[in-house]
């Protein structure tokens, strides 16, 4: 009986198969584009065929943002120009094939260390490159899960980090995601939420300072980031990105993954209103995930993923459940919900009134 | 002793704002070396630059090389980038 329960087990290292070079230049290339978060590229959930090389290609941006609703600058790095940088999605045995582009206009050294990845410190040692420079990286993505990407330039891994250099890639099970018995579970939208702890210095009176150049911002954030204490949190890149025309969408009856990526710091993302039907909260697919979550945990440094099927209609906020990171500092967003009232699951019975004896 | 007072002296005669410089924005890489920048501190790694003399120092701090952009991808003037490169070269001989 031993022996089913054991070629069930496709990871263990004795049936793992490695491709000769002349086997991967045969498989299959995609080119997929990019599209910017919130929003995730199109991508099957189930595989239809055998592995392929997933062709993508990012430029990495260095740009002055404004990060709140006070014009707060942040002296910022991106991939693609967004934080997060985009989702990318390939299924579990597919290569993945990142051009990295450095644009002339930068100032700064970059590279790439994504954690589905095996070795060279997660490519970043393979992936140096200067204003002016690119570099194409492959990789095997052999492990199904939501995974951190960002930026690793040593010597100053977590300024380029919390400047905003990070983003999710998602790699499916070939199969689909299952639900503990295995059941295939399916989503109809997929949205991808970037948090980012800030550290914005202050100048003597007080206030966010502004910086000409993003290497001048260097040593008063470094002392700020010392002091682990946030000036801001946000979602997306800015105070509210996900609020008003930036809301998310979606409709009763509809399920939503959303991918939750913090390459920094812990958080705790919750939806008001609603729950996580099957969570990933460690981010790993191959995990059974768990049921009816009010509030989940996504580790700083990690990616997790959450589904839900709407039942109400309304606005609902979706945020990170230290109230005080989400409203104070702005770690909070909300998704637009059109459908129908269901009294049975909720009805107000009395409108709020005077208290009657 | 002497060099120490030596060295005092010396230091009172550096332009301020050339540390201030330094930690503003060329500590960002020239105190761990990210990208092959030479150490503050480093004496082997800035000899033969110190050796160059400042002109050709201040050609590099001025115009960039390999990772290291345009005045350190600062906003100084020039006066503060030599400033910067004497706090620099002062602290690693």
């Amino acid at each position: 009986m031993a022996a089913p329960a054991l070629a069930k087990g496709k990871s263990s290292p004795a049936a793992e198969k490695f491709l000769s070079e002349p086997e991967i230049a045969k498989l299959k290339r995609v080119k997929v584009d990019l599209v910017a978060p919130p929003m995730v590229h199109k991508h099957e959930q189930v595989a239809s065929g055998a592995p392929r090389i997933v062709e993508f290609r990012m430029e990495i941006e260095e740009k002055k943002m404004v990060i709140d609703d006070n014009g707060t600058t942040l002296q910022a790095m991106t991939f693609n120009g967004s934080m997060p940088g985009p989702t990318m999605v390939v299924s579990a045995g597919d290569y993945v094939e990142l051009t990295l582009v450095n644009k002339a206009s930068n100032a700064m050294p970059h590279n790439v260390d994504f954690h589905a990845a095996t070795g060279a410190l997660g490519g970043a040692k393979l992936t140096n490159v200067n204003p002016g420079e690119q570099v194409t990286l492959r990789f095997k993505a052999d492990r199904p899960g939501t995974f951190v990407y960002h930026c690793a330039p040593e010597g100053m891994v977590p300024w380029h980090v919390v400047a905003g250099m990070s983003g999710t890639l998602m790699v499916l099970p070939r199969d689909g995601l299952k639900d503990p018995a295995g059941n295939l579970l399916r989503y109809d939208t997929a949205y991808t939420i970037g948090e980012f702890d800030l550290y914005i210095p202050k100048d003597e009176n007080g206030k966010y300072k502004d910086y000409k150049t993003l290497a001048e911002s260097y040593g008063d954030t470094a002392e700020v980031m010392r002091k682990l204490i946030p000036s801001h949190i946000v979602f997306n890149g800015k105070v509210g990105a996900l609020t008003g025309e930036g809301a998310l969408k979606a409709k009763v009856g509809e399920t939503v993954l959303l991918i939750h990526s913090q390459a920094n710091r812990d958080t705790r993302p919750h939806l008001i209103g609603g729950h996580g039907d099957w969570v990933w909260e460690t981010g790993k697919f191959a995990n059974p995930p768990e049921k009816d979550l009010e509030t989940w945990f996504i580790r700083g440094g990690s990616a997790g993923a959450a589904l839900y099927t709407f039942k109400q209609p309304g606005v609902y906020a979706y945020l990170n459940h230290n109230l005080i990171e989400a409203f104070e500092l702005g770690a909070a967003g909300h998704i637009v919900v059109e459908g129908k009232w269901n009294d049975d699951l909720m009805k107000q019975i009395k409108a709020p009134g005077p208290i009657v004896a | 002793g002497l060099a120490s007072v030596a060295a005092t002296a010396a230091a009172q005669t550096v332009n301020p704002a050339g540390e201030k410089l330094y930690k503003t924005a060329c500590i960002a890489c020239h105190s761990t070396g990210v990208a092959k920048a030479p150490k503050l501190g480093d004496k082997n790694a800035w000899a033969p630059l110190i050796a160059s003399g400042m002109d050709a120092m201040m050609e590099i701090a001025v115009k960039g090389k390999g990772a290291m952009p345009p005045r350190g991808a600062s906003s100084a003037d020039d006066a503060t980038l030599q400033a910067a490169v004497e706090y620099m070269v002062q602290a690693s001989r």
